[in-house]
């Protein structure tokens, strides 16, 4: 239930850009999210609930775009979602390029 | 309309996107980034290590401690909520330890670590060990600064712990399967672990150890040692 961490640091982040740029009130807020990131969409909704009414951010649109979860063939490129181990036309390993991100994309604010 | 730019402050109220593409956890990396400095300058390695509880994390690093302490000095910096219990077990092992204690968190940050890091004198230190909280999931999301993160299951937690904790075989850069003195009186597949983190994580590193028995354990103190001695401060 790291969530709750999370979640304060999003907020951490959002007020001080939502500062600097002297507006009134977040309206939304979009964060991609990779689905092996180790953060759970459902706890970390819950965590905005719970935390955003007292910030800048209260009453804003959360918005979370699950990243899913993509291996590549660090030779040829090819990407897969399910890894075969060995890429078979390069006898590489594939390595995970997305699907780990905790990223805060945009703010709209006003 | 403002005279110098043409903008309309009158409009200020207008909602506007402003991009970020900022990582969320960007402070804990940057404290993360700061620690890896850190030990760089002074040639010291770093291991990050995760499981769930009662994996042996604590066993691995007092056997370790045991039978390579005389070899390169070690140091631990070990996490659990409450009780400075594993801190005793591995000052008995003649490791120089700190413990955090966390309260209610289920994970180690990046400042909590520095800031354990400066509670211990790290003058002879070779190589500095995390043994991070007992949980298999939110550790995960926290840089710490190490050099190496090594994920740890045990026998009695069966074959597909792999598999139903993905986010750990991921973000891992080694597994130790421990336990596996236990193997002749449970139907742990080791094969089929195997077989599964890698599917996770093509050409992960394994190591099939028993903390208690001390089997395995040369095969990967060797390999460890040569990764910690391509360190130079």
């Amino acid at each position: 239930m790291h969530e709750m961490s999370i979640m304060a640091s999003i907020l951490d982040i959002v007020t001080k850009t939502a500062q600097g740029e002297k507006a009134a009130k977040v309206t939304r807020i979009e964060l991609a999210i990779g689905t092996r990131a180790g953060v759970v969409t459902d706890a970390l909704t819950f965590a905005f609930e719970a935390m955003s009414p007292s910030t800048i951010a209260a009453g804003a649109e959360l918005m979370v775009i699950e990243i899913p979860l993509c291996y590549r063939c660090p030779s040829c490129g090819t990407e897969t979602t399910e890894t075969l181990d060995l890429c078979l036309e390069c006898d590489r390993f594939y390595e995970v390029v997305r699907g780990r991100e905790l990223q805060i994309t945009s703010i709209e604010i006003e | 309309m403002c005279d110098s730019c043409g903008c309309h402050p009158e409009d200020s109220n207008e909602a506007r996107q402003i991009n970020l593409g900022q990582n969320i956890l960007s402070l804990n990396n940057e404290i993360a980034d700061h620690t890896r400095q850190h030990l760089q300058e002074d040639g010291i390695f770093c291991l990050n290590i995760i499981s769930a509880p009662g994996s042996g994390k604590t066993s691995l690093l007092e056997r370790l401690g045991r039978d390579y302490g005389h070899k390169l000095t070690m140091a631990v910096i070990v996490g659990d909520q409450q009780t400075d219990n594993d801190q005793k077990r591995l000052k008995e092992a003649g490791l120089n330890a700190v413990q955090i204690n966390t309260g209610a968190a289920c994970h180690l940050d990046a400042r909590m670590v520095h800031k354990a890091m400066h509670d211990l004198d790290l003058s002879a230190t070779k190589l500095l060990i995390i043994e991070n909280i007992g949980n298999m999931v939110c550790p995960t999301a926290y840089d710490l600064g190490e050099d190496l993160r090594i994920a740890v299951v045990s026998t009695p937690e069966g074959e597909d712990k792999p598999a139903k904790y993905p986010d750990l075989i991921l973000s891992s850069d080694v597994l130790l399967i421990n336990k596996i003195d236990l193997l002749p009186y449970l139907t742990f597949n080791i094969d089929e672990c195997c077989a599964q983190a890698r599917k996770l994580k093509p050409g992960l590193k394994i190591f099939q150890v028993s903390a208690s028995t001390g089997e395995g354990m040369a095969e990967f103190w060797q390999w460890l040692s040569e990764r910690c001695q391509t360190k130079k401060g």
